[in-house]
């Protein structure tokens, strides 16, 4: 064995892992021969020695109860959710799933507002629900009625006079809050987990005047104009009823989600089996304290 | 179905997906520390590390997971999970800037190597040697460091190493030659900075 040949074996020599018992001698008696290769064969059994040291320090690593108990509570809904599947509820234990595991991911972490979304996300369509679904007809009326309200200012067809004041003046700002246009991805800082999950756009504004006006200061009613074929087409804002719905809304975000229908389905909105999973977007406007407001299902 | 520990990881992996938490468990404890180690070791983040494998544990769950028996054993399958998901978050960290704390100094809670664990008395009993040989490893381009991290730290064959990663069993030796050969420049230039050389200086560098 020529110096050549060595240094092929060297390491393997030095990991005790040169299986072949003929080269294993010749390798051996070369190196004490060579002073040269003897060197650098006690480089190698140095470094192996070294890797080993650091093998061992992480020997007992392992992750953390939090990661099981995570992984278990996301399988517990899968399996919850796996009889209700035709109504496509899987769709929605994944969005959960997704959502309880998002929460605690380190890049969520980073972005303060990304996880308002996140956490907010559950809220709004708890709220949805329970905004979509009529209990009575005269909640549903009712329901019009505020979403309306800007086209009709008197409010006469409002069987309740007080709730329907706070109601609208809510809804005026809401409906003026539809406006902003989702114009922008540079904003959104949370990186994308999953494809299937949901998408951060969050455009921020503030309230001037009872016009929305956007995070970049441009006008969002100006802009208005030219979102008209967007926003004809799109629903109508309607109000959640989460935390102080009462409160004016000065400031904010909207973001745009996308979310399984399933997830809708779970919450009581009808939705076609075989489209369960599908995605459905949604704008949702989301108060300074994180509070969903209102949210507006797009086509 | 009980958790048997003779079952392979595909059958337990067939009763996860049947609805039996018990074998879920019993997959995620099989094979969480190998994982977790292995991001941990690539990547120098204990957050990773942990990110990682509960994603990768995740994808099991997703009706879409794209384990196929035939392809591979699940062990391998999650291994290259991992690995994917390492290269994703070390792509995604170049877009982060370690923000200057109160003090002035950077946060280098992620960025460094395994020291980032914040006990003084670990990090005292440390070596010098063996966080140099860290730092070493964690500075290999990727392809070198996940054989290194396979093969030496936690001692896969080269056969378990090219499951793992998907390529030959020459690659993977002929990797870690060459990855070996890099640490050992590396060491013995940064032994050479402290002292001057000679014939022994990189052996007492890891003495």
């Amino acid at each position: 064995m020529n110096c050549q040949d060595f240094e092929s074996v060297a390491f393997e020599l030095a990991r005790a892992q040169l299986l072949d018992a003929a080269a294993r001698e010749s390798a051996t008696a070369h190196a004490g021969s060579c002073e040269l290769c003897a060197g650098r064969l006690r480089r190698e059994r140095a470094l192996t020695e070294a890797l080993r040291e650091v093998g061992a320090g992480t020997r007992e690593a392992c992750a953390p109860p939090r990661v099981e108990a995570a992984l278990l509570a996301a399988f517990r809904e899968r399996r919850a959710a796996a009889p209700a599947a035709t109504a496509g509820a899987v769709g929605a234990t994944r969005a959960g799933s997704w959502l309880a595991f998002t929460l605690r991911t380190r890049a969520v972490r980073r972005g303060l507002a990304s996880a308002a979304v996140a956490a907010s996300l559950v809220v709004a369509l708890a709220a949805a629900w329970r905004a979509l679904t009529p209990k009575t007809p005269g909640d549903q009326l009712q329901g019009v009625a505020q979403v309306s309200k800007e086209q009709s200012p008197s409010g006469k067809d409002d069987p309740s006079p007080q709730r329907g004041e706070q109601h609208a003046a809510a809804m005026i700002e809401v409906k003026g809050g539809q406006a902003p246009p989702v114009a922008t991805r540079a904003a959104r800082r949370a990186p994308r987990r999953r494809a299937d999950a949901v998408e951060h756009l969050p455009i921020a504004f503030r309230m001037d005047g009872g016009e929305v006006v956007s995070g970049e200061g441009e006008s969002a009613a100006a802009t208005a104009t030219s979102q008209a074929a967007d926003a004809a087409g799109a629903a109508d804002f309607v109000q959640l009823a989460t935390g102080d719905s009462s409160a004016p809304l000065e400031s904010g975000q909207m973001v745009r989600v996308q979310v399984p229908r399933a997830a809708l389905a779970a919450l009581g909105v009808p939705v076609n089996a075989e489209r369960a999973g599908e995605l459905v977007k949604a704008d949702i406007l989301l108060a300074h304290d994180g509070t969903a407001r209102a949210i507006r299902l797009r086509p | 179905m009980r958790a048997a520990p003779e079952q392979t990881d595909e059958s337990l992996l067939r009763g996860a997906r049947a609805g039996d938490e018990s074998a879920f468990a019993a997959l995620y404890r099989r094979r969480q520390a190998g994982l977790y180690r292995f991001a941990l070791q690539m990547s120098g983040s204990e957050s990773v590390a942990e990110d990682v494998t509960q994603e990768v544990f995740m994808s099991l769950l997703a009706a879409s997971h794209g384990f196929d028996a035939a392809k591979g054993s699940l062990s391998s399958y999650l291994y290259g999970a991992a690995r994917n998901q390492v290269l994703r978050r070390l792509e995604r960290e170049k877009a982060y800037v370690a923000l200057a704390d109160e003090n002035g100094e950077a946060c280098a809670c992620d960025e460094k190597v395994l020291s980032a664990r914040q006990d003084p008395l670990s990090e005292l009993a440390r070596s010098e040697t063996v966080e140099a040989v860290r730092q070493a490893v964690l500075a290999l381009p990727l392809h070198y460091r996940e054989v290194v991290v396979l093969c030496e730290l936690e001692e896969m064959s080269y056969a378990e190493a090219a499951c793992a990663l998907g390529c030959a069993v020459g690659t993977v030796r002929s990797r870690l030659h060459r990855a070996r050969a890099l640490l050992v420049e590396r060491l013995k230039s940064l032994d050479e900075g402290k002292e001057p050389a000679d014939d022994f200086g990189a052996a007492r560098c890891f003495a």
